[in-house]
Formats: structure tokens, C-alpha cells, sequence
């Protein structure tokens, strides 16, 4: 499958086929488990040892300073605008995707740019800029490490933080000998050194530089981007002409305040105290700057924020794209990373705002693709709660009739069920008889031993036997695990002979 | 205040609108209006005030520079502690270390012309910074020198500036950084920082200035400002940390005792 196509799929977007392959694959299920555990586990442990007791209400009130940003985002990209404007930098705005792409191809035009390089930024994965950079003959280059050799591989990133989590060294080896003609290596240093000095040549010519922003600082009108390898500067500095794609999301009021971001974002991404370089560029150089590029160009992107903005969903905007909910996520390490979710972004957090930006009727997988477990919400920085808004979409589902129509019929025979109480014993005395009698078919395991417990008047209340193929529709659930076997009695009938049980033996101890 | 508002950037409107590109400032807005629908009164001067004191790590009365020595050797900078009258013999001694021939010096005033004077005669070039504002020269520079900003505690972090005597470029083109940092910069926590740059009134203060009636003060800021906290790093293959993937493998810190 060709990179793009992995985070653009035909809509609607069916998960459980990627899932289902990811889930078989042991090597990938491997990777991705371990990678995420070492960085969830450093993630507690930075910011414990950093922030102690506190850390709960640090990010609280780092969600309160972004809630309120956003609470007046009018005004405070107004104030980004005019400030970033007086810096020399030009501002420009894209309502969608289209506009973005078509704002910076002018660019690119304009300056006559034949060669471009660029650092991470997800709005341009958004929009799909680098293939219509290529369409008009500009050569653009990702120069993060993991996205080049992505980029290199025609391969999609999968994590937000370390895109190429799914990917081990061979693949690595193999793109850069087919690729790049280089010697086979698996040296992860030697390998990180012929991209070095690949990409050095591309810098050194290149005449723009593409880069995101992690944040924009309203009262500076500056831009502050963050990365460890320091691709960035090089994109900033290097070139003639810098353009900055960011969403409005990022703006943020002071620079006070970016100290509190700063000092969350690297402990929640990669568990270090602060990223490698933090750089704040504030507008292009001056006429007695020693040297930066001639022009900064802002383009700041809706494409589907303004309708997240609303009430109901604002706190999601608050994101500040440090990737910890995807390693905390169980249902993400499963699912084998990034790609099960057919999007630009992954994980719990993709998954609530993929189906707000590409529609839930696209994406109706991705609010079922978690086990609300809340360890997404435990681990955010800015304190969103990614599990009501999860329940909240499928909460729009179920109202919206975007179910599967068995679900639908399934889920309504089940309510019908709960209101009577006759139907309920009735079923359940059904269900027991059926699948005790599958239990005593050769399709049961019996694993004695592992549930054995024996209640206090003597009968076996917890089964020790288990169905391993369970008929029709059942089937799907027993393909992957094994059903316990109901005992011979229901919780019902226990509870009435436990109680008279304990009243003889209360009786019978007590004179 | 919509006129008032377009007339700071009629440049770009124009250029947005004329290209058919873009929308508009005006447009751009208004969409988000639309979106927040009743906005809510906008205290902008408690936001401003509001306590930050939660997220201080290292406060005053701390040993700012044993911290700092701490953690950026942690984070994977050499810190070298030289005394004053030792910095130029240190500096001539680790780049003959690692044998570099021409070296970047974004460093100005007294110190950057006694490097000057100590190199050119132990057959160390200077490459040129000074040529039409591009980078092109220092990428054959062996190592760059820079002076700092400041240095924070609280991480191990080194502060750098570009301005009309420092280099955008020094600290990241080539492959050895070597940055000159006073003790006496070394401040507790990055909220100090902040503060060192100087105030200046509003240059836009927006909505907020003319509704509130008040002055929006915002710092002055050089072009750019970055803070760094290591050698470049990456962990892209299999996790494993790699440095020099883009900026330089080492990263020393001569501190230099100057109090």
C-alpha cells in the first residue's frame, strides 16, 4: 500500500482488517508494545520526579491556560496576527486544505523554489502538501529522521512523536541501499550518518524551508518549534525563504505562559526535561541581523478546527500533540500503531478528532477503538478528557443510526430484555442451558484449576471449563478468546441459598 | 474596529485575495466568531497575572550552577568550569583536541577578539559569517563557537540568541558546538528568563488594548531565540539514541567563574 494511501483510505474507513493483520503480527506487536511501555513508563516517572504531587494540578492548570486561549481565540490570534505582521513576518489564511496547499505552491512559485526542505509539521500531512509540491516540480525533502526514511520508503507515519515506531533497522537499510545507493548497514550510526550527510547537501542548496509550529505566541508573534534533532533550524535558517504551516490551535498568549508547555511537552513525549532545541523565531531577518531568511511566511489553517472550536469539543483543541495518550493506550499498542486508524492521527486522541474533521459517518470505527480504560486522559498534559468525548461520539452514533443495523437489533432486544424481568431470567436460564451443553461437547477445554472456587453451601458457582468454538455469530468473539463456561445456577438462585445458607448456619452457631 | 484591524495588513489581504488563495483576515475570523459563539468577557490582565509558581523546578535560593552542571551533563552537554583568565587557553586547547582547522565564532565584543587573536596565529581560519546572509560558509567549519544568552538550572539548558553579531547557523551547521556561558548567567527556572528580555510598550495589543484600556506590554524579542538542551538527538531507529543526526554530535559549555 502506497504511503499516502495508509492515512487516506477509501471512507468509510473499516479498522478491523488492519487491526485484525496487525494483531497477527508478532514482530510488529513486539516493537510497538515495547516502544510505547518504555516511553509511557518514562513519561510518569519524568514528570513524577519533576512536578511530584503537584503534577495533577499542573496539568490542570496547563489545560486552563490553553482552554482559555481558546475560550478567546478571536482575539488572540488577532493579536498574533497584528504582532506577528509588525515582526515583518506575512500572514496568511486557509479555511481548508485547498487554500493551505494553494497558499504555499504560490510561494514556491513566487520565489521560484526548486528545492525544499522540511521539518515536521501535521497540518502539511493534513493537507497533503508534499504531493503537491512534487506535482509542480518543487523536490521537497522530509528531514526528520523518521519521516525521510519514510518518506524514502513511500511509507505513512504511524506515531505522532516517532513516526517510523512500526519499522525496524533492515527496513531502514534496505531503503537507503535502494534509495540512496548506500552501502548495506544495520548500524543504527552509521545509518543516521548517511542520512546526515544526504540531507546536509539538500540544506545547503535548498531556497525554502517548510516547517509546522508548536506554538505561536500571541504577544511576540513569534513561532516556537521543538525538536531533538534539530532538523528545524536547519529548515528555519538555512533557506531564503521560510514557511511556517500552522493550525490555529497553537496560539498561546505569552511567553510566561509557553514555559509551562515546554516543560510538559518533552516529559510527555519522550520523558526527557526539555527538547533538545526550543526555538523561538520571531518574524524574517532584520536589516541588521547577521543572517535567517529574507521572508517568514505564516499560514495559519482552519481546515476543520473551527468546527471542533464549539463548546462541546473545544478541550480537544487544547492538544498539544506530544503523542503520550498513543503510548498509554493498550487498544493502540494492539491495533500495532498509528496506521490501524486510516488517518493522520492515531491513537485515542485521533480518534476522537478524525471522526470530527473527516466526518463520523467516515471513521464510525474509530469512537469503538478503545476500552475507556482513562489511562489516555491520565497521561494528558493539558488535561483533556479523551473518554467522554469518545462516549459522546458514540453516544452520536447510536442517534445518528450509524451502527451496523445487527447491533442496532441486538442492542434493542437486549434493552427489551432488561425491562422484564421474566425475559431476563428466562434468557439467562437459555444461555446456561446452551452453553453448558457446548461445554460438554469435545469443542471445550477444560482447564480445572484455573477458576475453581467452590461457594459455601458446596455447589460449583465459577466454571472451570471453556468454550473454545462457539457457534453462528458467536463465532467472532471465540476466535480470539475462549468463553467460561456459565455455572449450573444463576447469581440469582445463589444470592436466595446463600442468605437462607447463613441464616441456618447463624442459627445453628448462635444459641 | 474590523477596518481598523484590516488596515494593520492590507499587504497580505491583498496578496491573498489577488492570487485567489487564501481567504481573508476579515473571513478567517469571523469563522472562528462563529464557532465560539457567545465568547465570555476577556480578562486579559489576570491572564496575564496569572500564578505560574506551580510550575517553578528550581527556585532562588537553589545552587543554580551545581544544578546547572547536573543536568546539562545529564541531558548530554560537557561542561568544562575554566576561570576567567584560562577561557581563551581552554578554548585553544579543545579545538587542537579535536583538531579542528576552521571554526565558526559567532561571539562579539572583547571576547570574541581576543578568540580571534588566539587563533589566527595557532593556524585555526575563521570561516567568514558575514557573507549575504546565508549559512553556505560555516557548513565547512569543523566547530562553532558561540557565546550565551543565559543558562537555566532547572533543565541544563543553554540559552542562545541570533542577532546582528551572532550567527543563526553556529550552533547547528557545524558538527562541534563549543558555547561560552558566565556563571553569573545562570538562572534557576526558564520563568526567569522571560524578564531578561527587555520590555517594550505593545506593538499591537489588538482588541484587548482599546476595550480594556490597557496596555498590552510585551517583550522585546531578537529574531530567534533557542534554547538548547543537548547534542542533536534521535531515537527514530528502534529507539536506539543516536547524536549528530542534524546539528552537532557535542555540545561543550565552557563556564566560565566569573563571580
Amino acid at each position: 500500500m502506497s504511503g499516502s494511501r495508509v492515512l487516506t483510505p477509501d471512507l468509510p474507513f473499516d479498522m478491523s482488517p488492519r487491526a485484525d493483520v496487525a494483531g497477527r503480527d508478532v514482530k510488529l506487536q513486539q516493537f510497538v508494545n515495547s516502544a510505547t511501555q518504555i516511553k509511557d513508563h518514562g513519561r510518569v516517572n519524568a514528570c513524577r520526579a519533576a512536578f511530584g504531587d503537584r503534577y495533577d494540578a499542573v496539568r490542570k492548570l496547563a489545560g486552563e491556560i490553553k482552554q482559555h486561549t481558546l475560550d478567546h481565540l478571536d482575539v488572540y490570534l488577532d493579536r498574533f496576527i497584528d504582532n506577528a505582521t509588525a515582526s515583518g513576518a506575512l500572514v496568511h489564511f486557509a479555511a481548508d486544505a485547498a487554500q493551505a496547499n494553494a497558499i504555499v505552491l504560490g510561494i514556491a512559485r513566487e520565489i521560484d523554489a526548486k528545492l525544499c526542505v522540511k521539518s515536521k509539521s501535521m497540518v502539511t500531512e493534513e493537507t497533503g502538501l508534499l504531493a503537491a509540491l512534487e506535482a509542480i516540480g518543487v523536490k521537497t525533502i522530509e528531514t526528520d529522521l523518521g519521516e525521510f526514511i519514510l518518506q524514502l520508503d513511500h511509507d505513512a507515519p504511524s506515531h505522532i512523536v516517532t513516526p517510523m515506531i512500526h519499522k525496524d533497522r533492515t527496513a531502514v537499510a534496505r531503503a537507503f541501499v535502494r534509495e540512496l545507493g548506500a552501502p548495506y548497514t544495520e548500524d543504527p550510526a552509521e545509518l543516521t550518518r548517511i542520512a546526515r550527510d544526504h540531507m546536509r547537501r539538500q540544506f545547503r542548496s535548498a531556497d525554502m524551508g517548510i516547517s509546522g509550529a508548536n506554538f505561536l505566541v500571541a504577544d511576540t508573534g513569534s513561532l516556537v518549534i521543538c525538536t531533538n534533532e534539530g532538523n528545524a533550524d536547519l529548515v528555519v535558517a538555512s533557506p531564503r525563504v521560510h514557511v511556517a504551516v500552522v493550525g490555529i490551535e497553537k496560539v498561546i498568549s505569552s511567553l510566561e505562559h509557553l514555559s509551562v508547555f515546554l516543560k510538559l511537552l518533552a516529559r510527555s513525549a519522550t520523558a526527557q526535561p526539555m527538547t533538545v532545541y526550543n526555538t523561538i523565531i520571531t518574524g524574517p531577518r532584520k536589516p541588521d541581523d547577521l543572517d535567517g531568511p529574507q521572508q517568514v511566511h505564516i499560514v495559519l489553517v482552519d481546515n476543520g478546527r473551527t468546527e471542533i472550536l464549539r463548546e462541546e469539543t473545544r478541550e480537544l483543541l487544547r492538544c498539544i500533540r506530544c503523542g503520550a495518550c498513543l503510548n498509554a493506550c493498550p487498544v493502540y499498542r494492539k491495533v500495532g500503531g498509528g496506521h490501524a486508524y486510516g488517518a493522520v492521527y492515531s491513537g485515542p486522541i485521533g480518534a476522537v478528532i478524525t471522526p470530527l474533521f473527516k466526518g463520523l459517518e467516515n471513521y464510525p470505527d474509530l469512537p469503538q477503538a478503545s476500552s475507556l480504560c482513562g489511562a489516555c486522559f491520565e497521561a494528558c498534559p493539558v488535561y483533556i478528557n479523551i473518554p467522554a468525548q469518545l462516549i459522546r461520539l458514540r453516544r452520536l452514533l447510536v442517534e445518528r443510526k450509524l451502527m451496523p443495523g445487527t447491533t442496532r437489533v441486538a442492542y434493542r432486544l437486549w434493552a427489551m430484555t432488561l425491562r422484564r424481568p421474566w425475559m431476563y431470567r428466562a434468557s439467562a436460564a437459555f444461555q446456561r442451558i446452551v452453553l453448558r451443553q457446548l461445554s460438554t461437547s469435545s469443542e471445550v477445554e477444560d482447564r480445572a484449576g484455573v477458576n475453581d472456587r467452590v461457594s459455601e453451601n458446596g455447589r460449583d458457582m465459577v466454571s472451570s471449563a471453556w468454550c473454545a468454538k462457539l457457534p453462528g455469530p458467536l463465532r467472532a468473539w471465540t476466535l480470539s478468546r475462549d468463553m467460561p463456561v456459565p455455572p449450573s445456577g444463576s447469581f440469582r438462585e445463589w444470592w436466595a441459598n446463600r442468605d437462607r445458607g447463613s441464616d441456618a448456619s447463624r442459627r445453628a452457631g448462635r444459641p | 474596529m474590523n477596518e481598523k484591524v484590516l488596515a494593520s495588513q492590507p499587504q497580505n489581504d491583498r496578496l491573498s485575495r489577488e492570487n485567489g488563495r487564501g481567504c481573508s483576515r476579515a473571513e478567517f475570523l469571523q469563522r472562528v466568531r462563529g464557532a465560539l459563539a457567545v465568547p465570555g468577557e476577556l480578562d486579559s490582565a489576570g491572564e496575564a497575572r496569572r500564578d505560574l509558581s506551580l510550575v517553578r523546578l528550581v527556585g532562588g535560593d537553589a545552587d543554580c550552577v551545581g544544578l546547572f552542571i547536573e543536568r546539562a551533563t545529564a541531558g548530554g552537554l560537557c561542561v568544562h568550569r575554566v576561570k576567567p583568565n584560562d577561557l581563551m587557553k581552554v578554548v585553544v586547547q579543545m579545538l587542537s583536541a579535536c583538531g579542528a582547522r576552521r571554526v565558526a565564532v559567532s561571539v562579539p565584543g572583547r571576547v570574541g577578539q581576543s578568540l580571534r587573536e588566539w587563533l589566527a596565529p595557532r593556524g585555526v581560519a575563521i570561516v567568514s559569517i558575514e557573507i549575504d546572509g546565508s549559512l553556505d560558509a560555516q557548513y565547512d567549519a569543523d566547530v562553532g563557537i558561540t557565546d550565551c544568552d543565559a543558562g537555566l538550572a532547572e533543565s541544563g539548558t543553554i540559552v542562545l540568541r541570533g542577532d546582528a553579531e551572532r550567527s543563526r547557523g553556529t550552533f547547528i551547521v557545524p558538527p562541534i558546538h563549543l558555547a561560552i556561558l558566565r556563571e553569573s548567567q545562570i538562572l534557576p527556572d526558564m520563568l526567569d528568563y522571560w524578564p531578561t528580555l527587555s520590555d517594550c510598550d505593545g506593538i499591537a495589543s489588538g482588541r484587548d488594548g482599546s476595550v480594556h484600556g490597557v496596555t498590552n506590554r510585551v517583550r522585546k524579542v531578537p529574531t530567534s531565540i533557542v534554547m538548547i538542551s543537548g547534542p542533536s538527538k534521535t531515537a527514530d531507529i528502534e529507539g536506539i539514541l543516536i547524536t549528530g543526526v542534524h546539528g552537532p554530535r557535542e555540545v561543550h559549555v565552557v563556564l566560565v567563574d566569573d563571580r
